[in-house]
């Protein structure tokens, strides 16, 4: 069941709303934990075996890391000065211990089911290069749907409860409902524990306006994925798969689309997530904010996929820049390098870290990893050559948000993002070579005629529709990056104008939208990852 | 929430229903061919044909059109047929075709190939074709490509039919060797109970309608063994219904070396001729059916075999 499947819209979500609406208060939290297993079972049997061991594997640490830190404050409210330094030292390393366990086990968990096979065929290739017979035969347990976002949230509360954000004595319940909620469970966000918690386990009552804005989000998500990236997707298919067949115009067009269609897609299904959620009151963090408008690629990744972004940047990032190791070189390299350059190396050994590690998390394939590495490049360039280019536009008195620049830095951007993209949709890094060389070598305008452009399975009508949603969706993004707030001011209007708008959008979905026999279900494209 | 709320969503999804249906009116096709949006063509021919010029409908999955040639049995015997077979179809849709070809047909046959009921139709496909049927919107939004001002307007003229008869021509040749699939395995295959519920409508419509109801089951390794035709003749036999089973009756006919473009799944335009001609004799022996050769009325019937055989080679 996927969520812009009719039974979730139609089906299973009006019965998760009934039933939560006619529990009582403390048993509202319960209808959603009941709901979100039933979902997940319905996805994946083994996925719910899964994700109820990394429930527990977290309460246990949490409840254990807490445990640590009563009995620390207590020895040390019995214990003389001299000696609390050196109790607060083995009760930090006990704690270190702790959280390494359970993150260890998640992390073990999550290897089981992803990354197995990538082991397996990289030992084996080193086996063959030193001509070894012996050959691993070991393969992925299985591939539940959404473990490595999940595992993500897993790890951020026990790492929130060791650093003392979160209190570890939750309740199970309370917990298991904090990492299962069905809204979340397939592409994210990736939540925190502080971030939805608290309104998932308060059993809130419905609430009438947010029941509206829930089912607004919900049908805009839709319109995203099923008007544009599902109508996109026969051309985007043909060209990745049957590269070799065409012209590099065409296959730079096909990488644009599939830019286009990769967009709407994740950022439909977490708008359905989002608005899912929003119907029973639970504030999900946002995933994506305008991120074509972006001037640079560290801009880009605060705006694009914004909880994986954070997480690597709370719980990778700043624990490596910020360890005693990293400050003595910041502080070595600031000396003989200045302020800018100084600085530059120890972070970018953790940017090359995160990069590394974000590769991996959305596959295992070297592919994924060329992709990190390439974001890295452009993040590690940027942060270095910054003050020449802040220097140079002083130098020619240009504003730095002069539009001009600002629509050239957008363009800049979009394109490293386009090319990024190729390597990551490309079924292998030497694909991923290939094609990118036909554009640079075999690029003629010329093939991008008509004739060609329309044979792909998307029609003129197609194109048509996908660019007037497209426009549609820029200006909605407009006015959200200039902080107006739309949904409130369609609020604010009487119910006739209220109402015309809502059906004019449902009947744009309904009609224009890429579904029935004629086409192919499209299943949600970070949802492997 | 509040009654209030609660009311004021119910007349908002009231409304939004009663626009779907409105809608239903715009998107469905004005005619019944290509470039009107219809799909299945071939089938939905049956819709363009004269008002009760169809001697006997065939209803059934893709068995139907590989092994049924209207114009061979119309040129053999004079009565006319038309088969609205589509592929992998469920019973639900056979029904469905039944009902529509009634509108302007009285055939004094109904052929239900057998291969169909065996198709379980699953909640899910039944929710779907229901609301489809209900709301054809939803079946035909992708119109809007086609949408003119003259879909304001809801009359319907269906104006085209198949030259073949619902018939499709495969010459293909792909063989196999294996022609044991008929052994009794004294097994009997259930008909699910999805289908029984459609089977018991369609035997209601040929009831009230004075139709006779003939199961046929065509040859076929891939699709057929000797389960199902106990099944069938199990369930024929209860209600009385004429059934045969090539398969079994002339296990002979198909040379499944030359008669098959897939290895037995079905038969091909040679494979069909044998068919056809078994099927026709059968039909025009055992059911009355007029001879409309030589008829005024039905000269064109007379001009598609001519161009029939030219194809049909």
């Amino acid at each position: 069941m996927r969520y812009f499947d009719w039974y979730y819209l139609l089906a299973f979500l009006p019965i998760v709303i009934l039933g939560y609406f006619i529990a009582p208060k403390k048993l509202k939290p319960f209808v959603l934990l009941l709901a979100s297993y039933v979902y997940i079972f319905l996805l994946c049997g083994k996925l719910l075996v899964y994700i109820v061991l990394a429930t527990l594997v977290i309460y246990i640490i949490g409840k254990w890391l807490e445990k640590l830190k009563a009995k620390e404050t207590e020895e040390l409210e019995n214990i003389e000065k001299e000696r609390k330094k050196e109790i607060k030292e083995l009760y930090n390393k006990k704690r270190k211990r702790v959280l390494i366990l359970g993150i260890f086990i998640l992390v073990l968990m999550l290897t089981m089911t992803k990354y197995l096979d990538f082991i397996s065929i990289n030992i084996n290739n080193i086996l063959s290069l030193f001509k070894v017979n012996f050959r691993v035969r070991i393969s992925n347990f299985l591939a539940p749907l959404g473990i490595s976002f999940y595992t993500l949230s897993a790890l951020s509360y026990i790492i929130d409860v060791y650093r003392g954000k979160v209190s570890g004595n939750n309740k199970l319940p309370k917990l298991a409902l904090f990492l299962a909620f069905f809204p979340q469970i397939t592409e994210g966000p990736i939540a925190r524990y502080d971030d939805i918690a608290d309104d998932l386990y308060s059993g809130k009552p419905l609430e009438y306006k947010n029941m509206c804005f829930g089912a607004q989000r919900i049908v805009y998500g839709l319109i995203k994925k099923m008007v544009i990236a599902d109508r996109l997707n026969p051309f985007v298919t043909t060209i990745f798969s049957e590269y070799y067949n065409y012209n590099g115009a065409m296959i730079l067009l096909g990488v644009i689309l599939y830019v286009v269609q990769l967009y709407m897609d994740f950022s439909g299904v977490i708008d359905i997530a989002i608005g899912s959620g929003e119907i029973f009151g639970v504030r999900m963090p946002e995933n994506f904010r305008q991120p074509f408008f972006s001037r640079s690629i560290s801009d880009f990744w605060s705006r694009w996929h914004i909880t994986l972004g954070t997480w690597f940047k709370d719980y990778i990032f700043y624990p490596i820049s910020l360890c005693k190791t990293s400050r003595k070189m910041t502080s070595a390299f600031r000396k003989k390098l200045g302020n800018h350059l100084g600085p530059i190396i120890p972070g970018s050994i953790a940017l090359l870290v995160v990069w590394f590690l974000n590769g991996l998390w959305h596959g295992a394939g070297y592919n994924y990893l060329f992709f990190g590495m390439y974001h890295f490049t452009f993040i590690f360039l940027g942060n270095l050559f910054r003050p020449l280019f802040l220097n140079l536009y002083q130098k020619l008195k240009i504003d730095i948000n002069n539009k001009f620049l600002v629509v050239i830095e957008v363009i800049k951007t979009t394109i490293i993002v386009i090319f990024g993209e190729l390597f990551f949709r490309a079924s292998s890094l030497s694909v991923g070579f290939k094609m990118f060389k036909r554009i640079f070598t075999d690029f003629s305008f010329r093939a991008l005629n008509l004739k060609n452009i329309l044979g792909l399975g998307v029609d003129g009508h197609d194109f048509m529709i996908v660019i007037v949603t497209l426009i549609i969706i820029f200006i909605i993004g407009l006015l959200k990056e200039k902080k107006v707030n739309i949904r409130e001011s369609i609020a604010s209007k009487p119910i006739v104008v209220r109402w015309i708008i809502y059906y004019a959008l449902i009947l744009f979905l309904l009609i224009f939208g890429a579904y029935g026999i004629q086409y192919a279900p499209v299943d949600p494209m970070y949802a492997n990852f | 929430m509040k009654i209030k709320d609660v009311f004021k969503s119910f007349i908002f999804l009231l409304i939004l229903v009663l626009i779907i249906k409105g809608l239903s009116y715009v998107f469905v096709p004005k005619d019944n061919r290509v470039n009107f949006g219809m799909r299945q063509v071939s089938a939905n021919g049956i819709l363009g044909e004269k008002e009760n010029t169809i001697d006997v409908l065939v209803i059934g999955d893709s068995e139907t059109y590989s092994a049924i040639s209207p114009l061979e049995m119309y040129n053999e015997h004079g009565f006319t047929s038309y088969v609205c077979g589509t592929p992998a179809q469920r019973l639900y849709d056979s029904y469905n075709f039944l009902i529509k070809a009634m509108d302007k047909q009285k055939p004094k046959v109904v052929v239900l190939e057998t291969n169909a009921i065996y198709r379980a139709t699953s909640v899910y496909e039944f929710l779907i074709a229901n609301v489809v049927k209900l709301f054809p919107f939803f079946d035909y939004h992708d119109r809007w490509k086609q949408l003119s001002f003259r879909d304001l307007d809801a009359s319907i003229n269906y104006t085209y039919t198949d030259p073949n008869k619902g018939f499709k021509i495969n010459s293909n040749v792909v063989p196999e060797k294996n022609w044991n699939y008929m052994q009794d395995i004294h097994e009997v295959s259930e008909i699910p109970e999805s289908n029984l519920k459609y089977l018991k409508e369609i035997r209601k419509i040929c009831n009230d309608n004075d139709i006779k109801l003939v199961f046929l089951s065509t040859p076929s390794i891939k699709n057929w063994n000797y389960a199902k035709y106990e099944g069938i003749k199990e369930y024929a036999t209860l209600n009385q219904i004429d059934y045969y089973d090539i398969n079994i009756d002339k296990f002979d006919l198909v040379d499944w070396m030359r008669d098959t473009p897939d290895k037995g799944d079905h038969v091909n335009l040679r494979g069909a001729k044998k068919v056809t001609k078994y099927v026709g004799n059968i039909l025009s022996d055992n059911y009355n059916l007029p001879d409309h050769r030589g008829d005024k009325n039905y000269e064109s019937w007379d001009k598609d075999y001519k161009e029939y055989i030219k194809k049909a080679k």
